[in-house]
């Protein structure tokens, strides 16, 4: 995978070539019938990066949504490798432009321990936007998409599940 | 006895005898419209906005879990109809009444400010050159959008031609159709160069030696698939990029011309029209055309520019 194959068009489009259309998308929207929308997320350790990033650009839930505080959840499916990495999950604004600003880089949950993220570890994310309904600071209309960065060092390897469920705005 | 020379026949002689004919300036050929996909479907306003999607992705399945739902992505391009131009001329009855070109003069001036109106819409497509970043690489799969020409001097060469596809075709822009519009100071690079010039190699005077390598205004040979034609309005081009500068430079232009992948869009909000009135306040006819109309740079993707100084031509 090369960044040099992913660009971005005046439209405000990311255009992917080569092998970049071909990477795994990491997430999405799992259909749902009750007030509640669920999105679901394969956190990568390998992936994680030093500088807050969306996990998918294309995975991400309305602004104003009311994050669910109780049945959101995060699932370790294979044990994380790090030295004394730190895992940080926050969520990032659209810039309506194909560029994301954060908007609060640790606000789903906070420096997760590496020694933490043990295969089967279960926890409800308890950052200081879990039970709220944050909005998008860049630009009001536009989503907010699930971020995440490592402190101190990088992941070597580990897999986790993200599960955020969010009460969407009601708009009519 | 004394008979005619010019010194006593002063009165005879015509010190100055004018033309029956004004004489015109030459005008090159205009081609940049003919690469502009000129909307139809937008009658009004003054913003067209065209949608954009993305592409698809997959994800890895579990059986027996649910599979997630990823919207496409989205975009919008926006057209602007933000040109508007005018050209007025107006001749007195006095001038008319006194002047032996009246006639010819008169007759020329729609032609002429049509002739003007276009020249401002070549000029205004080849100066969409600039909505690239400027100074910049314009990378796109990797490959360079725009560049400084790669031979001695900031001239362009045959590999500045293939670097250009190459650009295009790591874009998906189809290699069919391609065209390359440059200034007449490639044209002499190319008929110039050291291998074509040294006739020891080429003793029966023979190919680009005997002919040159264009007639009129395009290239009687196609360079790495590219039909080369050759304009004297390309827009001017003095940037440095990847550490080299042009300080004479124009922007020659390379792009796939196949109707559907152009890379130019633009909508006449008024094609040029001509009206012409008396005004006799004045005691003058009044000649007037304005047109209005907007253009810009549609597919990034399918424009390379490669500069070129202008400046080596000896």
């Amino acid at each position: 995978m090369s960044a040099t194959e992913i660009w971005v068009n005046s439209d405000g489009l990311e255009v992917l070539f080569g092998s970049e259309k071909a990477t795994l998308r990491l997430g999405g929207v799992l259909k749902s019938f009750g007030a509640l929308k669920e999105i679901r997320l394969k956190i990568l350790g390998v992936n994680v990066p030093a500088a807050d990033a969306p996990i998918d650009k294309k995975v991400s839930i309305p602004t104003n949504s009311y994050i669910d505080a109780v049945t959101s959840q995060l699932f370790v499916d294979t044990s994380f490798v790090g030295s004394t990495a730190t895992l940080d999950i926050g969520l990032m604004d659209d810039d309506g432009d194909g560029t994301f600003s954060t908007n609060d880089d640790n606000g789903i949950d906070a420096a997760i321990a590496v020694a933490t993220l043990v295969a089967d570890y279960d926890t409800v994310p308890d950052g200081a936007l879990m039970g709220t309904s944050p909005v998008n600071g860049a630009v009001a209309a536009l989503p907010l998409f699930p971020s995440y960065g490592y402190n101190s060092a990088a992941f070597t390897a580990g897999a986790a599940t993200l599960v955020l469920r969010y009460r969407a705005p009601v708009t009519s | 006895m004394a008979g005619h020379n010019t010194g006593n026949s002063e009165l005879l002689i015509r010190t100055e005898v004018w033309s029956s004919q004004l004489k015109m300036v030459l005008e090159d050929q205009l081609m940049a419209a003919g690469y502009v996909n000129w909307l139809s479907e937008f009658p009004d306003g003054t913003t067209f906005t065209i949608p954009s999607v993305g592409q698809a992705s997959v994800e890895d399945y579990i059986e027996d879990e649910a599979i997630t739902y990823q919207a496409l992505d989205t975009g919008e391009f926006t057209l602007t109809i933000n040109k508007y131009k005018a050209s007025g001329i107006y001749i007195t009855d006095k001038a008319k009444q006194d002047a032996f070109y009246m006639n010819q003069l008169v007759s020329s001036f729609v032609p002429k400010q049509e002739r003007a109106m276009m020249e401002q819409v070549e000029s205004d497509v080849f100066g969409l050159q600039s909505e690239q970043t400027a100074s910049d690489l314009n990378a796109i799969n990797g490959a360079n959008h725009r560049f400084v020409a790669g031979g001695t001097n900031e001239v362009m060469e045959p590999e500045d031609f293939a670097r250009a596809r190459y650009a295009l075709k790591k874009a998906n822009v189809p290699d069919t159709s391609l065209i390359a519009i440059v200034d007449p100071s490639v044209e002499y690079a190319i008929n110039t160069i050291s291998n074509l010039a040294n006739v020891s190699n080429n003793p029966r005077w023979e190919g680009v030696i005997a002919e040159g390598i264009a007639t009129g205004m395009r290239f009687v040979k196609n360079v790495y698939g590219f039909d080369v034609f050759v304009s004297n309005n390309l827009a001017d081009s003095n940037q440095t990029i990847d550490s080299k500068t042009t300080a004479a430079g124009k922007a020659n232009m390379f792009f796939s011309a196949e109707p559907d992948v152009l890379p130019f869009i633009g909508a006449w909000r008024q094609l040029p029209a001509v009206e012409s009135e008396r005004n006799k306040d004045f005691q003058r006819d009044e000649f007037v055309i304005s047109s209005r109309y907007g253009v810009k740079l549609f597919r990034p993707e399918n424009l390379v520019c490669v500069l070129s100084d202008t400046d080596q031509v000896s």
